[in-house]
């Protein structure tokens, strides 16, 4: 069956070339320092893994060499991120979650760099468009780096000609030998390799590897929370293991007729069905499937031709609609279902793709894309697909990922904040405030890089309208938890600062708090829980945690 | 059930009793994991070619960290590499091995045989690790095909770990090859450096493939493929079959009663074949 897997595949097979690439150009930026007489005795080791009280990282890579200048050990630590670009050239909103999630790797790691007496160094490598992803990136990288480096190439894509050098190649050695041809052969990607080594070469030899003293200031922020709110962040440790409430389980399984006796959880799943109306009427067409194929026959018999069954099918109004949309695009796709921004047509995203209208060239462009995924059917050969027990099967497992996955559902913020309305406090969506929710790294800005406030945040504010604290909630699955809490961090750190002449000082003097839904017999990774905390939230696992916070 | 299997095989291999009564993921793996999983059918049938070597004019010798660390008797002998969709270094991470343990392990054979007249043998479960290296140097060329149990003409020597380089030698009678690996996840195999005498060559001594549910069509035509696989001087190897069924291969079988596995090698027709296998493997 069709599985988002594929695309993971595609990716992951992409991001360990792109690493094997990178991997070389690396030994060989070492390989003309040793031949300089610069440096001795060096290594280029490959995902390296970084451990302290906050982190818990694997980098793409580690350098290690005598600095002959100094006599001094040196470690550059580099991480490298692909932009693979789309068609449209549009920047891809999830990328944020990885920068983020990266600029919080490189921010934990100052600790190191600020304590050892070896010299310690971070890069950051980026292959591919910069396009794809939102301009400030580039700026908050810089501050946060000691060096951004960005791999791309003019008018050829950077990972076609990277596939390319991987071609018939099945080991090392001869990947080797195909990199030195391309600098020998003067090729646009022996140019990138050449051009790269020499901005390397360049940082090392005349500038002496500048530390980059604004990362070193963020990182000064972590120590501050870490030791300002220890006795906090000890406690909520302490109290971490097995206290999950789980309020994405229970209403999952209340979604799919379980039972559930707490009103929250019930008014939890209430709104979640508002939100997402296709979980709604997809458990009715798969109870009742034989009302659903015969409104697929009855489009089919109205239908002059397989373009025409399709537009009518695309077309239908009612909520039928967003049944019949998932399935055209998913029951002939034989082995992957691909990013919804991978269709490439202007204005769709995975936001309108299945509820939105769409213009009468987006909805052509959609028929036509279905109809190439259909193949040399017959109209009537796909209404017996779209009726079949593969399609029953297909809507089973929508409903389930969907009631998991959803973007705009998120049942665990839903139910803490039922649980504190009811206790009498307001909460309202962060937009309330004069001041608009946006990071410090805005000011990193220097072309007028725009920052958009951070969504999916709310404000609790008492009776008169005070505001109380800042209030996230999510749900931490165990595999996740880690990811999670890296990608989260970023956002309390850059909003509860911000950056004056005199460096960073507090922006508010309420708490962040992030209400942290998870299964209940799980234990979080402690090194997880003390880097959310000291990049600024405090960690709430009930309500009642939360009015510790606040009262 | 396979509990008095794992029993069975520490009392009567008694030099690896340690190794058979190690309480780890993977060794538990093999020993708790259903007798049509056919683990355990491997294990022990590496187990008794080891204990029939030890009767042949010779000395078996295992490698010291096997020993030390029992798991790495139970991982297979193949180059790790990075498949696409374990999002991220999950694989690295989650193993109970480091990878540069199972980059040791790889070409590590599970027991060495040196003969009274100084030539030597390895045996190698579930890979030909140095076949497919000079293959791939040789030929440009790799596969995917793993068998379960070989013997392979020589000794590794001389095995080193240099920051994220591993290197060692295979040698066989004054022919040999060095090879210098990557330690890393990487989607090819991070064979960096080589060389070899002129007249190096890997000569695979014998084939066992074990199975408790294949068909003999399937087994006779897997023998085959690794025949075509490892032929030198188009001279088939040595091949047999031990089979936890009833039935016979065209190559020479080992008829294996499940229930009652270990005490099955001993019988005395089985260890015929056992001795007649590896008389024409050493000769």
């Amino acid at each position: 069956m069709a599985s988002h897997m594929g695309v993971q595949t595609f990716a992951t097979t992409r991001n360990a070339q792109v690493e094997g690439f990178v991997d070389l150009i690396l030994e060989q930026y070492c390989e003309d320092l040793r031949a300089l007489g610069l440096i001795d005795d060096y290594s280029v080791e490959s995902q390296c893994h970084y451990e302290s009280d906050i982190a818990s990282d694997i980098w793409d890579h580690l350098i290690t060499f005598t600095d002959k200048r100094t006599s001094k050990r040196v470690q550059l630590w580099c991480q490298t991120t692909c932009y693979k670009g789309n068609k449209l050239g549009k920047p891809e909103s999830n990328k944020t979650y990885e920068v983020r999630e990266t600029l919080v790797e490189a921010i934990s790691i100052r600790e190191k760099l600020l304590s050892s007496d070896d010299v310690i160094r971070t890069v950051h490598l980026t292959v591919g468009s910069k396009k794809y992803t939102y301009d400030w990136f580039a700026a908050a990288k810089e501050n946060t780096f000691d060096l951004s480096l960005y791999l791309d190439i003019d008018n050829e894509d950077v990972f076609e000609a990277i596939a390319d050098l991987y071609k018939e190649v099945t080991a090392e050695f001869q990947l080797r030998k195909k990199f030195l041809n391309e600098v020998e052969k003067d090729s646009s990607i022996g140019n990138l390799i050449s051009s790269t080594k020499d901005i390397l070469l360049q940082w090392h030899k005349k500038e002496s590897m500048p530390v980059c003293q604004m990362a070193n200031s963020q990182y000064s922020i972590v120590k501050n929370e870490l030791s300002s709110r220890s006795g906090e962040i000890d406690s909520c440790i302490s109290r971490s293991s097995k206290s999950g409430l789980d309020i994405k389980g229970r209403a999952n399984k209340l979604v799919h007729g379980g039972d559930e006796k707490d009103e929250l959880i019930l008014e939890t799943v209430d709104l979640l069905l508002q939100k997402n109306p296709f979980i709604k009427t997809a458990q009715e067409v798969v109870k009742n499937w034989g009302n659903y194929s015969s409104r697929v026959n009855e489009v089919l018999l109205s239908s002059d031709g397989l373009n025409e069954f399709i537009s009518n099918l695309w077309s239908i109004k009612d909520s039928l609609g967003l049944v019949v949309r998932r399935l055209l695009l998913r029951v002939s796709a034989e082995e992957s279902v691909h990013y919804v921004q991978d269709l490439d047509i202007k204005g769709v995203t995975e936001h309108n793709l299945y509820k939105g209208k769409l213009s009468e060239e987006q909805l052509s462009l959609v028929v036509s894309h279905v109809e190439k995924l259909v193949g040399e059917l017959e109209a009537s050969e796909l209404c017996n697909r779209l009726i079949s027990k593969k399609a029953k099967s297909i809507i089973r497992s929508a409903i389930w990922f969907e009631a998991k996955n959803g973007t705009s559902l998120k049942p665990s913020f839903d139910y803490i904040e039922l649980a504190l309305k009811k206790s009498g406090y307001r909460v309202e969506k962060a937009s309330v405030l004069k001041d608009k929710a946006i990071g410090y790294h805005s000011e990193f800005a220097v072309s007028g890089e725009k920052v958009n406030p951070y969504t999916n945040l709310k404000v609790i504010l008492d009776e008169d309208g005070n505001l109380l604290a800042f209030l996230k909630g999510k749900f931490f699955r165990q595999q996740e938890f880690p990811r999670r809490c890296k990608e989260e961090a970023y956002v309390s750190l850059t909003l509860k600062y911000r950056l004056s002449d005199d460096g960073f000082i507090n922006r508010y003097s309420v708490p962040f708090i992030m209400f942290v839904d998870m299964p209940s017999d799980i234990t979080p990774p402690k090194y997880a829980l003390r880097r959310l905390a000291s990049f600024g939230w405090s960690v709430a696992f009930n309500e009642s945690d939360i009015l510790g916070y606040i009262e | 059930m396979s509990f008095d299997v794992r029993e069975q095989a520490a009392i009567t291999f008694k030099n690896f009793k340690d190794i058979i009564l190690y309480d780890s993921l993977l060794a538990n793996s093999v020993w708790e994991s259903e007798l049509k999983t056919g683990k355990a059918l491997e294990v022990v049938s590496l187990l008794a070619l080891i204990d029939k070597l030890q009767e042949c004019d010779g000395s078996v010798e295992l490698v010291e960290m096997l020993s030390v660390n029992p798991d790495l008797f139970y991982a297979r002998n193949e180059i790790p590499l990075h498949h696409g969709a374990q999002a991220g270094h999950e694989a690295n991470l989650a193993s109970e091995l480091t990878l540069e343990e199972r980059f040791l392990t790889s070409f590590t054979p599970k027991a060495t045989f040196r003969s009274n007249d100084g030539s030597s043998w390895m045996v190698f479960r579930e890979g030909n690790p140095l076949h497919l290296l000079h293959k791939l140097v040789s030929e440009g060329d790799t596969y995917k095909d793993r068998c379960d149990l070989v013997l392979v003409r020589g000794s590794i020597k001389d095995v080193a770990v240099k920051g994220q380089v591993i290197s060692f030698t295979h040698n066989d009678n004054g022919e040999h090859a060095t090879y210098k690996m990557t330690i890393k996840n990487s989607p090819i195999i991070p064979l960096r450096d080589y060389t070899f005498s002129s007249n190096y060559c890997v000569k695979t001594a014998g084939i066992i493939e074990c199975s408790v549910s294949k068909s003999k069509e399937h087994v006779d035509s897997q023998l085959s493929r690794y025949h075509e696989l490892f032929q030198v001087d188009e001279t088939d190897c040595p091949s047999l079959f031990i089979h936890g069924r009833e039935g016979k291969s065209e190559f020479d079988t080992i008829n294996i009663d499940l229930s009652n596995m270990v005490k099955s090698f001993l019988e005395g027709d089985n260890q015929l074949l056992l001795a007649k296998f590896l008389n024409d493997c050493l000769h």
